[in-house]
């Protein structure tokens, strides 16, 4: 059976991608930036591109009572990922970022073998720094976030998909998303708290002559993180992030158990290569503990990005 | 989700962030140095004054401290006078002290926790450098040079070349500088 791609991979990349800013020694600075959040421009950077490229195994999945099971021996799953992105600062305090995922799905079950993939949701994220982190003694650095998902991406109820739906590369509908991200320094520490929501519009799905109207519920993300920089400016950074979303609305009448809960652990670590370049890594799991996640698939996987900015 | 909520909430920090916004005032104190004397910011005696605003923590500074301590020393040979200033919240004489000693500085560091000289020069970051006439009158302002926290042999040094200009007589050619250093921590 193949399985609705993680309507969770996208709002949680976001809150990656824009929130977490890494202190040098204290400040915040320099290429120290963005070791959660390779997409956020640190401060005085003007223009940034990047690529992720994401690696990811299946570990097992999470029914609708959150009971955590491994994958059956004849089934496997490997998730490959290349989000492209870039981000400008149009104000002062203000900056956009465009994400481009490219996915591909290699996934067997029971003799079947296939792999696909594609063009994923492309995302368009502002953030608004009200104050800076390390600033203040007082105020801590808060920021506001906002963004809209397109439905770039072939969603797994698409006509025509490959039986184990292994090129579903999208959720199939807009997404507003709208956040909040607190951060403050502690001598090289930094903490950062973001949480974030996001609505989806309601679609139509076609399938064998019927069409049904389909609203997946608001999905609500936090995300917590902790690093620390080195005075050489590599850093090293530990996050953990909670996602969840109710029930989606089929036709009006709400589809029970169809909710989803997803956690993950992430390590990271990033290494400045120069004023303009740097290059960060990561692991990260949807921990096979029961009842850290409800009806989604755990995967393990590591992350490497490169990034080169714009002074 | 509640958007009008979201969006009075962020219309509330916005009118926050721009309450904690003080009006920089006109400073005339004296401030203690890690050379042991109390000092005035302009020196009068000097052609003109270099002040440069030092974090202890920040990576952009570590990584200016040589072209700082050898732009001082010819400032310093040629009438000039160059200090740096700590308006971080956690300023201490004794930690610039230690810090001034572990840099090789030979030019003092003022100590203003409290941030009055930030507040009057309205500087932000870690490694803004102002020169002042002996009048007090602004003739630079802007970072040590184009570099972050990797020092290139291209970069472009704005102060360095400020204080060449006048050292020669003339006037700055670029008094507005970019500044690349990290924010400094205030009150």
């Amino acid at each position: 059976m193949s399985r609705r791609p993680s309507t969770f991979a996208e709002p949680l990349f976001l809150a990656f991608l824009l929130t977490w800013q890494t202190h040098a020694g204290a400040q915040a600075c320099c290429a120290g930036a963005g070791t959660v959040t390779p997409g956020r421009l640190a401060l005085h950077e003007r223009v940034l591109v990047g690529v992720q490229v994401k690696g990811a195994a299946e570990l097992g999945s999470f029914d609708a009572r959150a009971r955590f099971a491994g994958s059956p021996a004849r089934a496997s799953e490997l998730d490959l990922e290349q989000d492209w992105f870039a981000a400008l600062r149009v104000l002062e305090r203000a900056q956009v970022a465009l994400l481009l995922p490219i996915l591909e799905t290699r996934r067997a079950n029971r003799g079947l073998s296939e792999f696909g993939g594609g063009l994923g949701d492309i995302n368009l994220n502002l953030r608004y720094d009200f104050t800076l982190a390390g600033a203040s003694r007082v105020i801590p650095g808060i920021a506001g976030l906002g963004g809209i998902t397109f439905p770039s991406g072939k969603p797994s109820d698409a006509q025509g998909l490959r039986p184990l739906a292994t090129d579903a590369t999208g959720v199939g509908a807009f997404q507003g998303n709208i956040g909040l991200a607190v951060e403050q320094a502690f001598g090289p520490w930094l903490v950062n708290l973001t949480g974030m929501v996001a609505a989806r519009s309601a679609r139509s799905v076609a399938s064998s002559g019927i069409t049904v109207h389909e609203h997946l519920a608001s999905q609500w993300s936090l995300l917590g993180s902790m690093g620390y920089v080195f005075a050489n400016e590599s850093a090293l950074a530990l996050s953990a992030a909670y996602a969840t979303e109710g029930s989606a609305t089929i036709d009006d009448q709400s589809a029970q158990g169809s909710g989803h809960r997803l956690t993950t652990v992430t390590a990271f670590g990033l290494l400045p290569l120069s004023d303009t370049w740097r290059v960060q890594s990561a692991a990260f799991v949807n921990p096979p503990l029961s009842h850290s996640s409800l009806n989604q698939t755990a995967f393990g996987g590591l992350l490497f990005t490169v990034v080169h900015s714009w002074i | 989700v509640d958007l009008a909520q979201f969006a009075s909430f962020f219309a509330l920090l916005s009118v926050a962030a721009c309450c904690t916004a003080r009006e920089p005032h006109a400073l005339l104190g004296r401030f203690p140095g890690t050379d042991g004397a109390s000092h005035a910011l302009v020196d009068p005696a000097a052609h003109f004054t270099v002040i440069e605003f030092f974090s202890a923590h920040c990576p952009c500074q570590t990584a200016h401290d040589a072209r700082l301590r050898a732009l001082a020393a010819r400032c310093r040979a040629r009438g000039a006078a160059f200090v740096a200033v700590d308006s971080e919240a956690d300023a201490t004489l004794e930690r610039d002290r230690r810090e001034a000693a572990r840099r090789g500085y030979e030019y003092p560091i003022l100590v203003d926790p409290e941030g009055a000289i930030a507040w009057t020069f309205q500087a932000e970051y870690a490694t803004y450098a102002v020169i002042l006439d002996r009048a007090g009158r602004v003739l630079y302002r802007g970072g040590i040079d184009s570099d972050r926290t990797h020092a290139s042999v291209d970069a472009t040094p704005y102060l360095a070349q400020a204080c060449a200009d006048l050292l020669a007589g003339h006037a700055v050619k670029t008094p507005i500088a970019e500044v690349l250093g990290c924010t400094l921590m205030r009150r």
